[in-house]
């Protein structure tokens, strides 16, 4: 192919002024705000990129079909038996209550979302669009997991979809305790001298000691994090002690990845969408 | 265009614009694959440079800037970052065509392979990944590399085609 120049263009000066017409137009869109920019994104994936959405939803569909098939088959029967155990605890729980004369408990309600990672050039995304018609209208933060664990938080909403950022996101900060209960502190994405992304367990006391292994759940402080979510397990000690407090690395109990739907909560109970009830008399 | 540009010109102008536009058409069905790889080509850059070879400086801006736009809403990035670092790239591309362009297949891929790296570079850079500068250099080069080759392969095949 021959590329000859076609000679210095006339009209140079309106070149010029188109682009950085179109160059303020990017910077406006630079400085919109986290909700705007999520209308701008939602009209083009509505209307124009559609059409290679649902392509890629296509490929998606029949890349993962037969592992799918396996995977659930093993997630029902491991539901199965969590849901006996979990009805019989549930009557224990009303029954305690009852006898110390307690309040009915509160459970949050979770809701069923299709997620869609982002995909950004150079390293994985700490972003995620979410889809449901549960969260129109919602408040956020809106707290998202999966069966295993914590995966991240939705930070605004327009209509049915929502933005959010994966426990990998800079921003990311969750109250955490043991599973026993004894150690209380704040979890916030770490990244290794060796590039590996883990959490680091911070706010520990300094006389406390938390052993290799132990299990890191969510305390339910703040009340966008349900109670008892898992996040990961102690690693080691981190070689840094800020002050008083020791800190420690975490191995994340879930890492972004490929899924496609995920479990978001709602704090409180809600009469739409429940997903965990309390079970009958 | 120049309208009483001869027939061979114009031939050219159909392949460049064909061999565009199918790059574009596959950046944009298997990105979720494209970006799964770390070697895999950038073809929305590929084709976004062979365009500008071919536009006016101000259209190819416009070009940079619409893509840019419609790939940070796949990507879920901020669509003005994208948006700026292409048009910018497409403008420079496009002005550069009369400084160092040559009648040279050797020019076109180091065109590309620079073109591609720096985009890439500045892209991770700035998005929200955040990889480190040597992490993000010797990925870009990686891919400006696999860019080069398959967008000079496209093109081939689409002129052969056609011609």
């Amino acid at each position: 192919m021959h590329y000859t120049t076609i000679g210095r263009p006339g009209g140079q000066r309106r070149d010029l002024v188109v682009t950085v017409v179109l160059a303020g137009c990017a910077l406006v869109l630079m400085g919109l705000g986290p909700e705007s920019t999520l209308t701008v994104t939602r009209a083009l994936r509505s209307t124009v990129l559609r059409p290679f959405l649902a392509t890629h939803d296509v490929f998606r569909a029949r890349a993962g079909l037969v592992s799918h098939v396996e995977q659930l088959g093993r997630e029902r029967d491991s539901l199965a038996v969590q849901a006996q155990a979990s009805s019989s605890l549930q009557l224990e729980n009303r029954r305690l209550r009852s006898m110390l004369e307690l309040p009915v408990g509160e459970f949050g309600t979770y809701f069923i979302a299709e997620l869609i990672p982002g995909r950004p050039y150079g390293g994985e995304s700490s972003r995620f669009l979410l889809n449901t018609s549960a969260i129109e209208g919602l408040d956020t933060p809106l707290a998202i997991a999966t069966p295993a664990g914590l995966l991240g938080v939705v930070r605004t909403t327009t209509g049915s979809t929502g933005v959010g950022d994966y426990w990998t996101n800079p921003d990311f900060r969750a109250a955490v305790v043991t599973e026993d209960g004894i150690v209380t502190g704040i979890v916030r994405p770490f990244v290794t001298v060796d590039g590996e992304q883990l959490m680091l367990l911070e706010g520990v006391p300094f006389q406390t000691d938390v052993p290799t292994g132990t299990p890191i759940v969510t305390s339910g402080l703040g009340g966008i994090y349900p109670r008892g979510l898992s996040v990961g397990t102690v690693l080691a000690e981190f070689e840094e002690q800020l002050g008083w407090t020791h800190s420690y690395l975490v191995e994340p109990s879930v890492r972004p990845g490929q899924e496609s739907v995920v479990l978001g909560w709602l704090p409180g109970l809600v009469t739409d969408s429940v997903f965990v009830s309390e079970p009958g008399p | 265009m120049n309208r009483r540009a001869s027939d061979p010109q114009r031939q050219d102008v159909i392949v460049a614009t064909l061999a565009v536009v199918i790059l574009l058409l596959i950046h944009f069905l298997f990105r979720p694959s494209l970006t799964t790889f770390s070697a895999a080509p950038d073809l929305l850059i590929g084709g976004l440079l062979l365009a500008a070879l071919r536009l006016r400086a101000g259209h190819a801006a416009a070009l940079g800037f619409g893509l840019g736009v419609l790939d940070a809403a796949m990507a879920l990035e901020n669509p003005g970052t994208y948006g700026l670092i292409l048009l910018i790239i497409a403008f420079a591309a496009a002005r550069s065509r009369d400084l160092l362009f040559a009648d040279a297949r050797f020019f076109v891929g180091v065109y590309l392979l620079a073109g591609t790296w720096l985009t890439r570079t500045a892209l991770a850079l700035l998005g929200t990944a955040s990889p480190g500068i040597l992490e993000a250099l010797g990925s870009a080069l990686v891919t400006a590399v696999v860019t080069t080759i398959v967008c000079a392969t496209i093109e081939s095949l689409t002129s052969s085609a056609l011609r």
